[in-house]
């Protein structure tokens, strides 16, 4: 039997007593011997956890996925897209007729923009697509883009505990920062919303997954996260 | 033999041109600079100005294609810069071609009188070649740092931290050493004193501390107790000193 848990940092809120969390803590640590449990979680939500409680005591072992190879994510990325079974047009060419050589320049291109991310990889992926007529998906190369400038401190201290987090209510929002201006909090949701750096369903926010690696590059810059 | 009257009347043709040209190259200095020259060569640069202005504004805009449109949004000003440099040096042969000497004075007068802009114009043309340094890159010069939001002809525009526009010529730029501040630099560094009880959970508190969402867990932050006066002395890291207050406020 092997549980499962995946994205451990749903069950985790900054500054409160995390009950279930413990419990769950308590779980592996009862039955890690007799059950192999996996746990998967965000790498900065692991880096911060592991200061602030004992996950690392209870794990028997931590595997950080390192970003992808070019040579990896560009099998990865061209096996899910051969699963769909489309035809794919970059430019005015089939991906097919390019030669090999010009193929590898394309998808290393992708590469590159998402930092070897797997997940960011196929995103941009799907952000390039520009029409799909037919079983013929036409497709542009990514483009170099500049990362825009939120000098808002307020935007970036949210944008954080977001990448924590993974998701958030304004409640549990106001609940991490304990603070009296619930007005502010609200507010910069609404914006960060505007701004298509979030998404929002059922007043569930959480990172745009279009926008994840800048917002994760923009954080880098800034400083919160290595 | 059709060939050959062909070849004989090409060769006359090209004689005649030569002669024609030869005549008005000797024609210029009758002509001399007159107003209208003066006023065709105000007209063309603005004519020219216009056109590049209205290319720079919307006809980049129209490349559908978006690899070559970034690629013409970073060449066209090294383009415009070349046309105007291309411009200024007929505009110094057509003044200088009648009367060299007095075009010789004029071309100085005009040297003198714009030396600044034309200095920072060049250095303009070669900061852009060299492409060291981006829109959204964070500089720090000797008396001012910001990140560069525009590179204009003459000068770069900076936005400070506390949103001051500041316009820096580009001579200054290579007059002047750069730094690229490192992340560490843009973080602020605080120390604050929280008063305690005398039994207080020196772990709990910690937990508080790392919890405190201003506060950047990235580094550490470092706790003293102080027994004597009952505090502890908080030392970490922040994005903007306004969050000191609340941080304070949030731990005690």
């Amino acid at each position: 039997m092997i549980p499962c848990s995946l994205d451990i940092e749903l069950w985790f809120v900054k500054g409160t007593s995390n009950l279930v969390f413990e419990k769950f803590l308590e779980f592996i640590r009862t039955y890690g011997g007799k059950l192999n449990i996996y746990i998967s979680c965000n790498i900065e939500f692991y880096k911060y956890v592991r200061k602030v409680t004992a996950l690392d005591n209870v794990l028997h072992s931590s595997i950080i996925i390192a970003p992808r190879s070019a040579e990896i994510a560009m099998k990865e990325l061209m096996y899910r897209h051969n699963s769909g079974g489309m035809k794919l047009m970059i430019g005015e060419k089939f991906l097919t007729q390019l030669p090999k050589r010009q193929q590898n320049k394309i998808i290393k291109k992708f590469h590159q923009r998402s930092n070897g991310t797997i997940g960011s990889v196929l995103y941009l992926w799907l952000a390039n697509i520009v029409a799909v007529k037919g079983d013929t998906l036409y497709m542009e190369e990514p483009a170099i883009t500049t990362n825009p400038v939120i000098t808002n401190p307020d935007w970036l201290v949210l944008l954080n505990e977001f990448l924590i987090h993974k998701e958030m209510t304004a409640e549990t929002a106001i609940e991490i920062f304990k603070s009296q201006e619930k007005a502010v909090i609200r507010r910069s949701f609404t914006s960060l919303l505007r701004t298509g750096l979030l998404k929002e369903r059922n007043e569930m926010y959480a990172i745009n997954p279009y926008a994840e690696m800048y917002v994760e590059e923009i954080l880098r810059e800034n400083g919160l996260i290595s | 033999m059709k060939e050959m009257s062909h070849i004989s009347v090409d060769t006359i043709l090209s004689r005649q041109l030569l002669e024609d040209a030869a005549m008005e190259i000797n024609a210029i200095p009758i002509r001399g600079i007159s107003l209208g020259s003066i006023l065709f060569l105000i007209i063309g640069a603005l004519i020219m100005y216009a056109c590049l202005y209205l290319v720079n504004e919307y006809g980049i805009k129209l490349v559908q294609n978006r690899r070559a449109r970034a690629s013409a949004k970073r060449y066209f000003p090294i383009i415009t810069s070349f046309i105007w440099l291309g411009y200024f040096i007929y505009m110094g042969y057509v003044i200088l071609a009648p009367y060299p000497l007095i075009g010789i004075g004029v071309i100085l007068f005009l040297l003198l009188g714009f030396w600044r802009f034309i200095k920072d114009f060049i250095a303009g043309l070669v900061f852009r070649i060299q492409d060291n340094y981006r829109v959204n890159q964070r500089v720090q010069l000797k008396n001012n740092s910001g990140i560069i939001v525009e590179l204009l002809t003459t000068h770069v525009e900076l936005e400070s931290d506390s949103g001051e526009r500041i316009f820096v010529p580009f001579s200054e730029f290579f007059n002047q050493i750069i730094r690229k501040p490192s992340v560490q630099e843009r973080l602020k560094q605080f120390s604050i004193e929280i008063a305690v009880e005398d039994k207080v959970d020196f772990g709990q508190f910690e937990m508080k501390v790392l919890s405190c969402p201003w506060i950047i867990t990235e580094k550490t932050p470092r706790l003293v107790q102080n027994y004597n006066e009952g505090t502890i002395q908080v030392s970490g890291y922040t994005i903007d000193l306004k969050y000191v207050t609340q941080i304070r406020k949030y731990l005690e």
